[in-house]
């Protein structure tokens, strides 16, 4: 198993936080990271798709009925076949965050069991 | 006419009352899925399906786009992302690309039309049992 050299004081912050959650450190810190992952892309994607509605709509209307893929405030791609525009993102980027989305926006989802929405 | 049933499965009996469930399993794209299933509930109410963000997390799924989400008796909009990502149903039915929502508050996850819609499912509420039929 490799070893990871870290301070003390970053030593004792890692097994209180492991002592709090009642979490093997290993567990703990592979969620923290997990998060910080997630709420990174998701700042990232919201970024995207607000800089893509911003678009005027003559622009954003040439891809109606399409889904676009948008990177560091470009159109990189668009498909009218979403799962093939997916593929080649992702053997272009990985699991890095690109929006891919319809291009007139996101229809608004409707949960009929009442539920504490996400 | 009959048709033939490849998996039944009992309802979920922790729930008041009793809740239609199936063994789900997430994967990234050609993937090998997580291990562990999780109990689905089956949400003919839900426009799509709902998945919980640990088990996003801990399958490696990027979010792709972010969409708002309302639910009954809630005013309120709520921003939640999207995510792509290929679900294994009963350990051998894989459904791939379906479009996902993360949630943030709520453990498991929700099968809404967008994969219902795809399958052939008969509930027998007096048995307590969901049967896919093939």
């Amino acid at each position: 198993m490799p070893v990871l050299e870290i301070s003390e004081e970053t030593t004792r912050l890692i097994e209180q936080e492991s002592d709090a959650f009642n979490m093997p450190v290993d567990s703990l810190l592979i969620q923290a990271l997990r998060h910080m992952r997630t709420v990174e892309n998701h700042r990232r994607i919201s970024q995207e798709q607000a800089w893509w509605l911003s678009q005027p709509l003559s622009e954003r209307a040439k891809y109606e009925g399409e889904y676009v893929a948008v990177h560091n405030q470009s159109l990189i791609d668009h498909d009218k076949d979403r799962v093939a525009l997916h593929d080649r993102i992702r053997t272009r980027f990985g699991q890095r965050p690109v929006l891919v989305m319809p291009a007139e926006g996101p229809r608004e989802i409707y949960l009929r069991s009442p539920r504490i929405v996400p | 006419m009959s048709q033939k049933t490849s998996s039944t499965m009992r309802y979920n009996g922790d729930y008041f009352l009793p809740m239609p469930v199936l063994p789900v399993q997430l994967a990234l794209q050609d993937a090998a899925p997580l291990p562990v299933p999780q109990w689905a509930i089956v949400d003919t109410g839900a426009d799509a399906s709902i998945v919980a963000k640990s088990l996003l997390e801990e399958v490696g799924a990027t979010e792709i786009y972010t969409v708002g989400v309302r639910a009954h008796l809630h005013e309120e909009v709520i921003e939640a992302g999207v995510y792509q990502i290929d679900l294994v149903l009963f350990g051998t039915i894989r459904i791939p690309d379906v479009e996902v929502v993360c949630d943030n508050l709520n453990d498991g996850i929700l099968l809404g039309r967008d994969v219902l819609n795809l399958l052939r499912i008969h509930l027998d509420g007096l048995d307590k049992t969901l049967s896919l039929l093939d």
